[in-house]
């Protein structure tokens, strides 16, 4: 579910773009009848105007859609007066020929500048992504309680002493909830232990023994499942060392020693951990202070080696060495580590909330959609409300009745393909942080804007939004769910099946 | 036999003069590597032929019967990985293996005719485009069965025998010049005898008007797929040929969109629906876009001393120039389009026109 809904948000952000693709291309044959064969070309063009203006100028790729729109709308109007006028009542296929070398001279002449080299343009943000509707439309059961879990661990370890034991319970209670779910996440079982923990060191006498003894089992469990983990290890022996100070004499001393062996084990494969070898010194300077003679004196001393090692591992500068403690006195050592330790409360290693169950977003992808959607209405309004938005939708309808209506139908046409090509241009800049810039990527992007185009119906502007949205979400679901190597096949099948059965497209009927 | 009887009704007055010409060309081809011994000319000259042998192809399609199909490169690409994947994976000889690829073209071409001769204009340019691009991404993801990505790289080819005796042993260019040279003479004559025979008058009853063409009682689906059966299995075979003379495939180089555009390309550059048309545009572009591939053109332009070789821009050109080859096709068209609807050949043949109109 999660996989599903990460999919089609992704496949709809990136179905934004390919709308304002394909609202371009759709603009151009509804106005013209012409196929432009070098969409993705302009497209193309517009890419690389991002990134040089980004490079050269320091300008962000979303701020320089407003100076790249502009742009490549003189660009279009250009190549519509100088060239596709031309063509305009020759047989379609040299319109489609006249295009198709347009876009050659296009690419190649990039590539002729720029060379082949791949470019990309590395924003702040390229990368960044951030996570939605995490809470909201969380499906997955064993996440939404371990988190919670989670939360109310970390509100108990800060709340007054008042609340802390029911909260400890209520945390308890979610973990054991979320084994449930999932016996074999280790991560719960840890959490759960140092919950049962904060209980048991609230309580007094056997209650609280037989909660260190459910903590215990918690800690074997999930040390069975992941034996390398120090995280368990220190918990455990953290919970050990609670016991300890609720007991006297000998059985504190087991619990102790117990305690003292776990933590050095897993301080073996982990000898840089800070609370570790804080936690290590610490039992080994109660487990001194319980005996005495020679035995107490090497309890001192390894205890005082942990303590120079945690000082040097919580250094933040890289040439710290641990502090020569040899030839101190155990009296010595003793004054320190009571300085030292006598308050310490060793905190609990919690196991982080689980992420990436929420929907991750790309954050350009985000902001790339964003201005899609405002290019969209701004187009709408203009199509819809304004005089020559209204005179270019008459031309579609019918030129030469547009025509007869005193509607400069070349000066329409100029209009449209200047609009197309700066969408295209728009639709690129926006991508490119998202994409690899080169001269050939074009043929890609034309390739979609047909099948977008034809998809939506061809001439309409709401069916290539439509259309937009239907391929990008197609495409990541079949990255997803086939492979990604087969994504484009699925898109092409789509368009061949729309082709083949309803070649007039989704929205067909209405032009404009 | 109505084909043979029109061809040699036909052969009087002007066609007799073309017929001689034609066959002295043909002699004067032949010839060729006997005078011309540097590999770099025999290999343009044999880049030629492929271009014409491609060009050729596409017009029987395109040309005569009007349907501009823009994903020739599924039958260029099938050829090219039959022959190859026959040599390679089954180590059966390439002219066997050519077989294969016809076959192979057969059966892609009904398949991808069944599916595009539904539509018409630019419906069916897009569903030509979208079924070649399949058939690419197909090759490319199934890497189990053709290799994928890697492509596939001839070891060797096994030498050409009859009996006992060796033919030749492909060491040379000058085998592979004689196979273009028939390939495309092979091409040329299909295409002459199609547009001689009752077949091309349907295709261009087709051209000219499809419904016009229907009413007549020509069926649109039979003769489309005609067309296109011819059509692709010349395009196959220039595939093999391509296979056999550069020994490797892989998806972007016989299957990609440029393929189809360049085959596209030749034809109308040259002369849509004219016999030799595809051969003028071949003897234009494969040299142009050879010189620019090769840097001729960069040292040209320093011969002439419009750029010193040593400046910044002459550094400049003598890098990149070579990577735009392609560049001169997009130039042409344009060019062509704009002021030669009818290719070069109908521009030459309006000009002689024009001439002959002044002297009467």
């Amino acid at each position: 579910m999660t996989i599903f809904l990460q999919s089609l948000v992704s496949g709809v952000l990136v179905g934004g773009v390919y709308a304002l693709i394909g609202i371009g291309l759709t603009i151009i044959f509804g106005v013209m009848r012409v196929i432009n064969f070098a969409h993705g070309d302009i497209l193309m063009l517009g890419m690389y105007l991002a990134y040089y203006l980004f490079t050269l100028g320091h300008i962000d790729p979303f701020v320089s859609v407003l100076l790249i729109i502009p742009l490549m709308f003189l660009y279009g109007g250009f190549l519509q007066k100088v060239f596709i006028n031309r063509v305009l009542n020759a047989l379609p296929q040299n319109q489609i020929l006249l295009t198709i070398g347009l876009g050659l001279i296009m690419s190649n002449t990039m590539m002729l500048v720029f060379t082949s080299d791949y470019k990309i343009l590395t924003t702040k943000y390229s990368s960044a992504s951030f996570q939605a509707l995490t809470t909201i439309v969380n499906p997955d059961r064993y996440e939404r309680r371990y988190n919670r879990g989670n939360a109310l661990l970390e509100k108990a370890h800060k709340a007054q002493a008042t609340d802390k034991a029911a909260l400890y319970a209520r945390a308890s209670e979610k973990f054991a909830e979320a084994v449930s779910i999932h016996p074999e996440q280790y991560r719960a079982l840890n959490n759960w232990g140092i919950a049962l923990d904060g209980q048991a060191n609230l309580t007094k006498g056997n209650p609280a023994d037989r909660l260190f003894e459910q903590a215990y089992a918690k800690f074997t469990e999930a040390d069975k499942l992941s034996p390398d983990d120090f995280d368990i290890k220190y918990n455990w022996a953290r919970t050990l060392l609670h016991q300890a100070g609720q007991k006297q004499g000998a059985e504190a001393q087991r619990l102790l020693t117990e305690a003292a062996q776990k933590l050095d084990a897993g301080l073996d494969s982990n000898s840089d951990s800070v609370a570790g070898l804080n936690g290590s010194a610490l039992l080994h300077y109660l487990l001194a202070k319980q005996q005495s003679g020679p035995t107490a004196d090497a309890q001192y001393k390894k205890a005082l080696e942990q303590y120079g090692a945690a000082i040097a591992a919580a250094s933040t500068s890289d040439d710290s060495t641990a502090p020569d403690f040899s030839g101190t006195s155990s009296a010595a050592a003793r004054a320190l580590l009571a300085k030292a330790y006598d308050a310490y409360q060793p905190p609990f290693k919690a196991k982080p909330d689980k992420r990436g169950a929420g929907i991750s977003v790309s954050t350009p992808l985000a902001i790339s959609f964003v201005i899609t959607c405002g290019i969209t209405l701004l187009l709408y309004w203009f199509l819809m409300k304004t005089n020559t938005g209204q005179a270019i939708r008459a031309t579609a309808q019918d030129r030469e009745a547009a025509q007869l209506m005193g509607i400069n139908v070349k000066r329409m046409s100029i209009i449209a393909f200047g609009l197309g090509s700066s969408l295209a241009a728009a639709a690129g800049a926006l991508i490119s942080p998202t994409y690899y810039i080169f001269p050939q990527v074009g043929s890609t992007f034309t390739l979609k804007a047909f099948v977008i185009t034809v998809l939506g119906g061809m001439g309409s502007i709401v069916g290539a939004t439509l259309g937009g949205i239907i391929i990008g979400v197609a495409e990541s679901m079949g990255a997803v769910y086939i492979s990604s190597g087969w994504k484009d096949v699925v898109v092409f099948v789509l368009f061949l099946l729309v082709l083949l059965f309803k070649p007039s497209g989704l929205m067909g009927k209405s032009r404009m | 036999m109505t084909t043979l009887r029109t061809l040699f009704a036909d052969t009087s007055g002007r066609s007799t003069v073309t017929i001689i010409a034609v066959l002295a060309v043909c002699a004067a081809l032949c010839t060729v590597p006997f005078f011309v011994h540097n590999p770099y000319l025999l290999h343009i000259m044999i880049l030629i032929f492929l271009s014409t042998i491609m060009g050729e192809s596409w017009n029987i399609l395109g040309g005569y019967t009007g349907q501009y199909s823009v994903g020739h490169a599924a039958y260029f690409g099938t050829g090219a990985y039959a022959t190859m994947m026959m040599l390679q994976f089954r180590q059966v000889a390439p002219w066997y293996g050519v077989w294969v690829g016809l076959a192979a073209a057969l059966v892609v071409a009904l398949v991808i005719g069944s599916i595009c001769f539904r539509l018409r204009g630019p419906y069916f340019v897009l569903a030509s485009i979208a079924v070649a691009e399949i058939l690419r991404l197909c090759t490319l993801n199934l890497p189990s069965f053709t290799n994928g990505a890697e492509g596939i790289l001839a070891t060797g080819l096994p030498p050409f025998t009859i009996g006992e005796t060796v033919i030749t042993d492909f060491s040379t260019k000058v085998p592979f010049y004689y196979i273009g040279l028939a390939l495309a003479l092979l091409t040329i004559l299909v295409t002459w005898l199609v547009q001689h025979s009752k077949l091309g008058y349907f295709f261009q009853a087709i051209r000219e008007d499809q419904d016009a063409a229907h009413s007549l009682g020509i069926s649109l689906t039979l003769y489309k797929n005609i067309a296109l059966v011819i059509s692709a299995m010349l395009t196959s075979l220039a595939g093999s040929f391509y296979a056999i003379y550069v020994g490797f495939v892989d998806p972007p180089t016989v299957m990609a969109l440029d393929i189809s555009v360049q085959i596209v390309l030749i034809c109308i550059i040259g002369g849509i629906g004219t016999i030799f048309g595809p051969v003028i545009g071949a003897l234009v572009l494969v040299p142009l876009s050879e010189a620019l591939r090769s840097n001729l053109i960069a040292s040209l332009i320093f011969k002439i001393g419009l750029v010193s070789p040593d400046s910044k821009f002459g550094g400049f050109l003598n890098d990149n120039l070579a990577h735009a080859h392609t560049l001169i096709y997009g130039i042409l068209v344009v060019i062509v389009i704009l002021f030669m609807p009818d290719g070069i050949l109908g521009f030459l043949k309006k000009l002689t026109a024009r001439r002959k109109g002044g002297e009467a």
